[in-house]
C-alpha cells in the first residue's frame, strides 16, 4: 500500500492509501450512498468510465462471491472509500476485493475523508477525475486534456445474441449494457430469454416471436446512442409489451417525443422513496442516474408518469396511453438494493399474459 | 392529518429501571409528548420512576403512581382519554394493558399501533410464534410446558441444547439455554417462576447463529422504512445487550440483507403494527436460513442506539405516525433535512455499542458473581463508540466504557493459562475482546477462532489490525506516522503516551506540532448528501472539521456516561436537567457523552452534542474547539477535574461523591440532613431516613420535630449544590466535630426534586452561573420553612432479580448496587 491521489477537474486534491490495481485511470466521478451490495455496483456497467465513491465507512467484508457479479468485465475506473476489509478467501468468496480489482486493472484508494469528498462533490457537481500517484500539474494537465468517449454502450454491451433459456414467457433483452440482475429476474420467473445487441432491427426481434421485450439498463447518455434504437422503440412499443429500465426508460421516453435534463445532483443509492402514483404506494429502489425527464416536455395525450421520486421529484416511471408499454429510471432487479421495485417485473409479465387484450 | 376525534393520549411509563431498561423509554416519551403537544394532543403520563424526567415536564398531566392494572383503569376513568399508546412503556405498559383489556371493556379506548391481539401477541410467545407461523415466517419450533416433566420430555424429542421462556413473565424476562438436563432442571424452575401464569416455552436452541436486529417504521397506509440494522459480533446464546454491537451491518451481503428487510416488512404488516418496531434475527450462514427471534414494537435500546447511529428522529416520526399521519406529509422540526423523515436513513461511519459490566465493582465489595456470558443479562449500561472504521469505532467505545485506556494495554493477559484461554474463548466472559486480541498474540489463526468462537473472521482481521498497530507504536516511540496510523484508528493520547512511557502533553503536542487534529464530522442520515443543520457531531482523524465554535457564551456539560450499578439513570436526569437550565439562563450549551440511552443526547436538550469517550484527551479536544466560558464536571472525576485545572480549563463542579456508598444494614437506620450550599452559606432543607431498600420523607415528623435541632453547617472551597449529613441517630449529639458532609447522591435528588417540588438542580446552575433570581435568594432565606408539594413519600428499590443475573454469592446492597427505583407519594 502506499500513498495515492483524487484529482478531480476543479482543482481538488484528496489523499490516501492506493489497492487494487496501480493504474493511473481518468473518469466521471459518483457517489453511491448505498451501505450493502459493493460487489453488485462496481460490476454494474452503468459505471463504465466512473470513479466510484462509497458513502459507506467500510466495503469488503464479503469478499467477491459468485453469485453477485452484475456484469462479467466490470469497466468501472476506481473505487474510492475510507476502508477496505480484509478477508480470508474460501469457496464463496474465491477472492477479495483488492485482488478483484487488481485482476481486473481498476485502482482503488482507502483512507481517504469519502465524506468530505462527497459534501465537495455535492457542491461542486459532476466532474471529470483521475487516480494518480502524483498530484503535479502534470496530471491535471492530462485529466483537462482527456476526453471521456460518449460511446459508452458501445463499450460494454454485447455484439452479438445469446439464449438464456427457460420454458416460459419468450422475452427479448435489448442489451445496452444490462445489469445480472435483469437476467435474474427472468429467470425467476422461468422466462425463455434472448439478449439481443442494441443494433438489432425492428424485424430480427419480432422474428423470435417475443412476448415481451426489454430495454435494457446501460451507461451514459441515450442521445450518443444511434438514431435507430429509437427508431427500434417506436416499433417495438406499439407491437409488443415493452418495459424500459434505466437507460431503457430514458430511451422510451425520447422515442415518445420527451426531453432529458442533466440532474444537479445524480442520486445513486437506494434509500429515496419513490412513490407510484396510481396506488399512492411507496417503495425504495436502487437508482443510478445522471439524467431525468423533463416534466415540462411530457406530452400527456402520449404518456403517463407512473413513479415519482419524493425527494428530487424526478420523474421515476412512464407509461404509454395506447400501447403496452412503460418504463422506470430506477433498478427493479434490485441487486444491490430493496426487493420492492421487482413488482416492476411481476407487472411485465402480468402485461405479457395478458398481452393478447391490447 | 392527525386523527380528527384524537383529543387526549394516555401514555403509560415503563416504571423502575432495571436490567435492560435504562432511559431509553424516557426519553421516547419525552419526545412522544412533545411532538403530541405540537400536534394539539394531550398527554398523560402515569409512572413512578423518580428520575423521570418527562414526569416533570410542563406538556403532560403526569401521575407518579405504580404502574398497575387499578391505577391505570381508574386514570381513564377520570381523564377520559381517547387512546393509550403503550410502545413508550415497554413490556411493563404492554403487560398492564393486556391485563386491563383481558378484564374491562373500553369501546372509546383506541390503542394506537396496534391491536389488542397484537398487544396480546408481545405479551405470549406461543401466540406470535403462531401467527409468524401463519405468515409464513420461520420461528424455531417451541411449546408451550406448565411442568417440568413435561420439558424434560420436549428436551428429549428435539435434543440440547434447549432455550426456556416464561410466558407471560412478570417483568421483561430473557431466554434461559441449557445444554444438559441438570441446567435445565435449574433454568426451569427459575422460569416457571417467572411466569404469571407458571408456563414456559422451551425450543429448540440455536446458539452459534448470527443475531441481526433490523429496525422499521411503517404508517398506516402501508408505507414501510427500514430505518437501521445491527448487528451483534457474538453469535446467538449471549444476550443482545451483552454483546458488541455493530451498525450499520457489515457481514451480511446485499441479498441476506434484503431478505431480512422484506421479512420485517411482512412481520409489520401481518402483526399491523403501525409506528416503529424493532425485530431480531437468527441467522444461519451454513443453510442460508433465518428465524424470528422477537418483535417488539415499542421502543427499546435498540431503537435509541439506532437513532442516535443514524441521526433519525425516531420517536418522532413514530409519535406522528401512529396517529395516521403519513410519512410523506410529516414535517420534522427545523434541524432536519426537508424530508427526512421519508428518506431511508444511510450513514457513512461505524457506531459501535459496547456494554458496561458491574463485575469489578461487585466483587471489590467482597461478593462473587458469574462471570460467563449467557442468555441472561449482565451488563449494567453501555456505551457507544463512533468512528470511521470498526477499528476507530471500537478503541472509541471500549474507551467510554472505562473512562481510560488501561483495557487496551497489551500485557494485561499475557499470564493466562492455556486452557483457560481455550475455556474462555468458548464461554465467552465480560473481557472477550482482550482475550481474543491475546489469542491473535499467541498465533492462533484467524481461520481457528472464528470456528471456536462463532465470530465473523472480518472482525478478528480488525482486532489483528488494533493489536498490530499497538505493538508497533510500543516498539516505536515518537514515530510520526505511526502516531498518525495511532490517531487515525482511534488510540488516545493517553494510551499512546503509556505504550511510550512518555507524558500524556507531549503526545499532545508532538500531534499538535504535526497537525494531528481531530476532525468533527456530523451525525446526519444522509451520509452527506443532503445539508442539514445538524447539531450532533463525534471525532475522528480525517481532512474535514464540520464542528464550528458555538460562540463566548458556551457551557460544556461532562456527562456521566454509562450506566452503573447503583449509579444509573439518576445521572442521566440530573444532566439532562442541567443542560435545560443552562439554555434557559441565556447560555449555550455542549454535552459530551456516550451512553446512547442518555437523556443527554437528545437533541432537544443542548445547542450541541459531541457523543465521545470522556477521557481527558477526548474532553480537551472538545474544549479546545469550543473554548467554554465553563466546563461542568461530576465531582466523582477527580482526576479530570484536576487535569482540566491544570490545563486552565474554567472547571465547575457538580458535587458528587467518588463512589456510591452502601446503604444501611438490615438492622440499621440512617438519617440523612439534606443542605442546600449557595456557596456562602449552608441551608437546611429537610431530612430523610434511609432503612435497607427505601428512602423515606415525611415532612412533619422530621422536619417539625427536628427543626430547632438543625445544625447550621460551614462548607468551604466546594460548588454550591446538596450536600448531606448522614447520622444514625437523631437528635445529633452537640459535638459536630465528627460530622462531615457529603454530595446528595444524584438519585435522592431526583426524589427530593419531585417531592418538594422544588428544583434544585436548576438553583444550582443558576447559582454557578451566577444568574440567581431573586425568588432563589428569597426561598433559600426561607429554608427549611418553605412549603412542600409533597408531604410524605417513599423511594424503593427496584425488586431486581440478581440472582438470575448475575448469581452473586452473597447479597448485594440495594443503595450501592441499585438498579432501579420507583416513588411513592403518600400525602
Amino acid at each position: 500500500m502506499s500513498k495515492r491521489y483524487l484529482i478531480l477537474a476543479d482543482g481538488s486534491i484528496f489523499e490516501g492509501e492506493g489497492f487494487g490495481s496501480r493504474a493511473t485511470t481518468f473518469g466521471h466521478i459518483v457517489f453511491n450512498t448505498a451501505m450493502t451490495g459493493y460487489q453488485e455496483i462496481i460490476t454494474n456497467q452503468i459505471y463504465h468510465n466512473q470513479i466510484i465513491v462509497f458513502g459507506a465507512p467500510t466495503i469488503g467484508a464479503g469478499g467477491i462471491n459468485h453469485d453477485a457479479y452484475e456484469s462479467i468485465m466490470p469497466t468501472a475506473k476506481g473505487v474510492i472509500v475510507r476502508d477496505v476489509a480484509e478477508v480470508s478467501t474460501n469457496r464463496q468468496k474465491r477472492m477479495n476485493l483488492n485482488e478483484y480489482l487488481d485482476y481486473h486493472n481498476i485502482p482503488g484508494i482507502a483512507g481517504l475523508d469519502t465524506r468530505a469528498l462527497i459534501r465537495h462533490l455535492r457542491k461542486t457537481g459532476p466532474q471529470k477525475a483521475s487516480i494518480v500517484d502524483f498530484p503535479d500539474e502534470h496530471a491535471f494537465d492530462q485529466l483537462n486534456a482527456t476526453v471521456l468517449t460518449n460511446q459508452q454502450v458501445a463499450a460494454v454491451a454485447t455484439p452479438r445474441a445469446y439464449p438464456n433459456p427457460g420454458t416460459g414467457s419468450t422475452v427479448v433483452v435489448i442489451d445496452f449494457g444490462l445489469k445480472h440482475g435483469i437476467l435474474r429476474q427472468l429467470s425467476q420467473r422461468d422466462a425463455d430469454v434472448t439478449v439481443l445487441p442494441y443494433k438489432t432491427d425492428a424485424e430480427a426481434v419480432l422474428s423470435l416471436d417475443p412476448d415481451g421485450v426489454i430495454f435494457s439498463t446501460g451507461p451514459g447518455d441515450p442521445r450518443d446512442l444511434p438514431a435507430s434504437v429509437i427508431e427500434l422503440m417506436r416499433e417495438l412499443q406499439t407491437r409488443v409489451p415493452l418495459l424500459g429500465i434505466g437507460l431503457g426508460h430514458e430511451i422510451f421516453a425520447l422515442a415518445n417525443n420527451a426531453q432529458l435534463i442533466q440532474l444537479p445532483f445524480e442520486h445513486h443509492g437506494t434509500n429515496h422513496p419513490v412513490k407510484e402514483v396510481i396506488t399512492n404506494a411507496v417503495l425504495y429502489v436502487p437508482q443510478g442516474a445522471g439524467y431525468a425527464i423533463d416534466p415540462a416536455s411530457i406530452n400527456h395525450d402520449q404518456l403517463i408518469v407512473t413513479h415519482l421520486d419524493l425527494i428530487d421529484d424526478s420523474i421515476q416511471g412512464l407509461r404509454h396511453r395506447d400501447y403496452p408499454a412503460f418504463s422506470v429510471a430506477f433498478f427493479p432487479d434490485s441487486a444491490p438494493g430493496p426487493l420492492e421495485g421487482t413488482t416492476v417485473i411481476d407487472e411485465f409479465f402480468d402485461m405479457m399474459e395478458t398481452k393478447d387484450r391490447f | 392529518m392527525a386523527k380528527k376525534a384524537l383529543k387526549k393520549v394516555l401514555l403509560i411509563g415503563g416504571g423502575a429501571n432495571d436490567f435492560g431498561r435504562e432511559s431509553e423509554l424516557d426519553v421516547a416519551t419525552h419526545q412522544v409528548m412533545h411532538t403530541f403537544a405540537d400536534l394539539g394532543i394531550a398527554t398523560i403520563l402515569i409512572d413512578d420512576n423518580p428520575y423521570s424526567l418527562s414526569l416533570e415536564d410542563s406538556h403532560a398531566t403526569t401521575y407518579i403512581q405504580p404502574i398497575t392494572v387499578e391505577n391505570v383503569r381508574n386514570i381513564i376513568e377520570f381523564e377520559q382519554p381517547d387512546a393509550v399508546y403503550p410502545a413508550v412503556g415497554g413490556t411493563t405498559a404492554f403487560q398492564v394493558l393486556g391485563d386491563l383489556f383481558a378484564q374491562f371493556d373500553y369501546p372509546n379506548l383506541e390503542i394506537l399501533g396496534m391491536s389488542l391481539d397484537t398487544v396480546n401477541m408481545v405479551n405470549n410467545p406461543a401466540l406470535l410464534a403462531k401467527r409468524l407461523r401463519q405468515i409464513g415466517e420461520p420461528v424455531i419450533s417451541s411449546q408451550v410446558v406448565n411442568s417440568v416433566e413435561a420439558a424434560f420430555d420436549i428436551a428429549r424429542e428435539i435434543g440440547f441444547p434447549v432455550n426456556i421462556k416464561p410466558m407471560a413473565p412478570k417483568f421483561e424476562a430473557s431466554r434461559h439455554t441449557a445444554e444438559d438436563s441438570e441446567t435445565l432442571d435449574l433454568v426451569l424452575k427459575i422460569a416457571l417462576k417467572q411466569s404469571r401464569i407458571k408456563q414456559v416455552v422451551i425450543s429448540q436452541g440455536i446458539n452459534g447463529l448470527r443475531e441481526v436486529g433490523v429496525q422499521v417504521m411503517r404508517d398506516h397506509h402501508d408505507v414501510n422504512m427500514l430505518i437501521g440494522a445491527v448487528e451483534d459480533m457474538d453469535p446467538v446464546g449471549i444476550h443482545a445487550a451483552d454483546s458488541i454491537l455493530v451498525t450499520p451491518v457489515q457481514t451480511l451481503s446485499d441479498r441476506e440483507f434484503q431478505r431480512l428487510r422484506m421479512a420485517a416488512f411482512r412481520i409489520m404488516r401481518g402483526l399491523d403494527i403501525v409506528g416503529t418496531a424493532h425485530i431480531q434475527f437468527a441467522l444461519d450462514p451454513r443453510t442460508d436460513r433465518y428465524y424470528i427471534i422477537k418483535v417488539s414494537p415499542y421502543f427499546d435500546s435498540t431503537s435509541t442506539l439506532v437513532s442516535r447511529s443514524t441521526g433519525y428522529p425516531l420517536a418522532i416520526v413514530a409519535a406522528h405516525v401512529c396517529v395516521n399521519i403519513n410519512l410523506t406529509r410529516i414535517v420534522l422540526p427545523n434541524n432536519f433535512a426537508k424530508k427526512m423523515a421519508i428518506i431511508e436513513p444511510v450513514m457513512d461511519r461505524i457506531v459501535v455499542k459496547f456494554p458496561v459490566f458491574a463485575f469489578g465493582e461487585i466483587e471489590n465489595a467482597g461478593i462473587k458473581v458469574n462471570r460467563r456470558l449467557n442468555t441472561m443479562q449482565k451488563s449494567a449500561g453501555s456505551t457507544i463508540g463512533i468512528g470511521r472504521s470498526i477499528e476507530e469505532a471500537l478503541e472509541k467505545a471500549i474507551r467510554a466504557a472505562h473512562f481510560s485506556n488501561r483495557v487496551f494495554s497489551p500485557d494485561l493477559m499475557s499470564a493466562l493459562p492455556e486452557n483457560d484461554l481455550i475455556q474462555q474463548l468458548i464461554h465467552p466472559r465480560d473481557n472477550r475482546i482482550l482475550l481474543l486480541i491475546e489469542a491473535l498474540r499467541r498465533g492462533y489463526t484467524i481461520d481457528e477462532l472464528a470456528e471456536l468462537t462463532k465470530i465473523d473472521e472480518y472482525y478478528f482481521y480488525k482486532l489483528q489490525n488494533i493489536m498490530e498497530l499497538e505493538r508497533a507504536v510500543k516498539r516505536n516511540p515518537g514515530d510520526l506516522a505511526l502516531l498518525q496510523d495511532a490517531k487515525y484508528y482511534g488510540l488516545s493520547d493517553g494510551l499512546i503516551a503509556k505504550l511510550w512511557n512518555q507524558d500524556f502533553d507531549d503526545v499532545r503536542q508532538l500531534a499538535k506540532n504535526n497537525d494531528l487534529q481531530p476532525t468533527f464530522k456530523a451525525i446526519e442520515p444522509s451520509a452527506g448528501e443532503f445539508p442539514e443543520d445538524v447539531t450532533v457531531y463525534y471525532s475522528t482523524f480525517e481532512q474535514e472539521n464540520e464542528s464550528e465554535r458555538l460562540g463566548d457564551k458556551s457551557v460544556l456539560v461532562v456527562g456521566t456516561g454509562a450506566f452503573r450499578l447503583g449509579d444509573g439513570a439518576s445521572g442521566s436526569y440530573v444532566t439532562s436537567t442541567i443542560l435545560d437550565e443552562i439554555r434557559a439562563n441565556g447560555f449555550q450549551s455542549i454535552i459530551i457523552n456516550n451512553n446512547p440511552n442518555d437523556l443527554t443526547l437528545m437533541i432537544q436538550f443542548a445547542d450541541k452534542q459531541y457523543i465521545e469517550p470522556l477521557e481527558i484527551s477526548d474532553i480537551m479536544n472538545v474544549v479546545e474547539l469550543e473554548q467554554p466560558a465553563f466546563v461542568l464536571v461530576p465531582g466523582n472525576r477527580i482526576k479530570l477535574i484536576a487535569a482540566l485545572r491544570e490545563r486552565n480549563v474554567h472547571v465547575c463542579v457538580i458535587p458528587k461523591d467518588k463512589y456510591t456508598a452502601p446503604g444501611p444494614q438490615h438492622d440499621e437506620r440512617e438519617f440523612a440532613i439534606n443542605y442546600y450550599f449557595d456557596g456562602t452559606d449552608v441551608h437546611p432543607i429537610t431530612i430523610t431516613e434511609h432503612v435497607t431498600g427505601k428512602l423515606m420523607f415525611d415532612k412533619n415528623v422530621y422536619t417539625q420535630i427536628y427543626q430547632q435541632k438543625i445544625p447550621k453547617l460551614q462548607l468551604r472551597d466546594t460548588s454550591p449544590g446538596l450536600y448531606q449529613l448522614i447520622t444514625n441517630q437523631l437528635p445529633l449529639s452537640t459535638d459536630l466535630g465528627e460530622y462531615q458532609l457529603r454530595p446528595v447522591p444524584f438519585g435522592q435528588i431526583a426524589f427530593l426534586n419531585k417531592v418538594t417540588g422544588i428544583n434544585w438542580i436548576r438553583l444550582m446552575i443558576r447559582n454557578i452561573l451566577g444568574c440567581q433570581t431573586d425568588a432563589d435568594k428569597v426561598l433559600l432565606a426561607r429554608l427549611p420553612d418553605v412549603n412542600f408539594k409533597h408531604q410524605v413519600a417513599e423511594m424503593v428499590s427496584n425488586n431486581t432479580d440478581f440472582f438470575q443475573h448475575l448469581q452473586p454469592a452473597g447479597e448485594l446492597d440495594s443503595t450501592q448496587f441499585e438498579m432501579g427505583v420507583a416513588m411513592h407519594l403518600i400525602k
